[in-house]
């Protein structure tokens, strides 16, 4: 078992990135919140030895995204609430970044996690094929419409890029 | 587009407030599950302890009951007066105790199965002797098996028990002899006899007495003690008379004949 400081470094370097990846699966701050637990508590009893910082990220992101799943598909997940409400509890001033986050929390879950993924993680395809245990060639599909997706939301040529 | 998604998930952060949850949370549970480990650990080892002292108690000799006659058997019972191991010295004795079914039985059915036993009575009734010697480590529960094996044995003539300290015999088993033939072994060397261990082995009870008694009888001329473990009843604590005589084993009346 981990100590409570390797507990507590943990929090403050990942609390953020497991915070988003709950935002992108889930449409309730309760759920979000038994996640972030959950998935920290599985950390403080798991005693894999990590090779560096970015090998101890790639293990949150992947439990937490597997428990979003088994979440979402659970007969007792709490109740859904509307994705305005989801922006209102994220907590964010500027409009521009309201309006980009309701468009990528819009778009369906397989190209929702692999846009957060690419953009805001930096991971390759080839690199969320593997976290994602899905085909690479897979990857880039949901990448293309994802894009293409928010492209048409948002407008603008940069979104193509 | 990934500035623009980076700027937007940037505002993402987890408050301080669920940061303290979660810490707490982590801290109910793991000490939970170390307070329900602990006691069930505390069980464990309290029943890994009992079973063990209660299997040290059980498989403890507290005496022994050496019976010779040819064949020779040691039966050893433990402080519930349980019989927890039996051992045969000669081939003789591994025919007898094939023969017997006393393991975990109380050692006065045990004698009482053994006096009826078959192979048993035919060595009495051929005039062999038995000697049954009882090695108490447990004193108290020695006086009583004594006690058992003379009221069992005051009717037979050619039955023969005693009382054995351990220290005494306590070289027999490096000899491969049982208790009470390694006492017979011990009174034959005071009389000078030289004897192997094996060849004490192959004698019955009844060769050694003869020998030991007619040893005796030549050597002692100037004494009127007959041996106290002749023919007959004798049961008690071992008298250690010892003579002087220096005879060796082929000179004498009495020796196996093969």
């Amino acid at each position: 078992m981990r100590s409570e400081w390797e507990i507590t470094q943990a929090i403050e370097q990942h609390g953020d990135t497991i915070r988003r990846i709950c935002l992108i699966h889930l449409k309730n701050y309760a759920d979000t919140e038994d996640i972030f637990q959950n998935v920290f508590l599985k950390y403080a009893l798991n005693s894999a030895v990590f090779e560096n910082y970015e090998h101890e990220k790639a293990w949150f992101i992947r439990v937490t995204i597997n428990a979003c799943k088994d979440l979402l598909k659970s007969f007792f997940r709490t109740k859904t609430v509307s994705l305005d409400e989801v922006i209102e509890q994220a907590d964010i001033k500027n409009d521009d970044n309201k309006e980009v986050l309701e468009a990528v929390l819009s778009l369906p879950e397989k190209y929702r996690k692999v846009i957060y993924l690419h953009y805001y993680e930096g991971y390759s395809a080839p690199e969320i094929g593997k976290l994602l245990n899905k085909n690479v060639n897979t990857i880039y599909t949901y990448l293309n419409r994802g894009k293409q997706l928010l492209k048409n939301t948002l407008g603008g040529d940069d979104y193509a890029k | 587009m990934q500035n623009k998604i980076k700027s937007a998930f940037d505002n993402i952060h987890v408050d301080d407030n669920l940061k303290n949850q979660t810490i707490t949370f982590i801290q109910s549970k793991t000490h939970h599950k170390l307070n329900i480990l602990r006691p069930i650990c505390a069980t464990f080892a309290c029943l890994v302890l009992v079973g063990f002292g209660g299997y040290k108690a059980y498989f403890t000799p507290t005496s022994v009951i050496s019976i010779d006659i040819n064949p020779s058997i040691e039966l050893d019972v433990n402080r519930f007066d349980k019989i927890i191991s039996v051992d045969s010295y000669n081939s003789d004795g591994e025919i007898l105790y094939n023969s017997l079914d006393i393991m975990f039985k109380n050692y006065d059915s045990a004698i009482d199965e053994i006096l009826k036993n078959e192979t048993v009575l035919n060595y009495l009734s051929d005039d062999e002797l038995l000697s049954i010697a009882i090695i108490p480590i447990d004193e108290n529960q020695g006086k009583n098996i004594l006690e058992y094996v003379s009221n069992c044995t005051a009717q037979h003539q050619n039955m023969h028990c005693y009382s054995l300290n351990s220290d005494e015999v306590n070289n027999a088993h490096k000899l491969g002899l049982s208790y009470g033939k390694y006492k017979a072994y011990l009174q034959l060397q005071e009389l000078g006899i030289e004897l192997t261990s094996d060849e004490i082995n192959q004698m019955s009870m009844r060769e050694i007495n003869d020998l030991i008694s007619s040893v005796k009888q030549n050597s002692s001329q100037d004494t009127n003690q007959s041996t106290n473990s002749g023919k007959g009843q004798n049961c008690g604590q071992n008298n250690n008379q010892n003579n002087n005589g220096h005879h060796q084993y082929g000179n004498q009346n009495g020796h196996k004949n093969n």
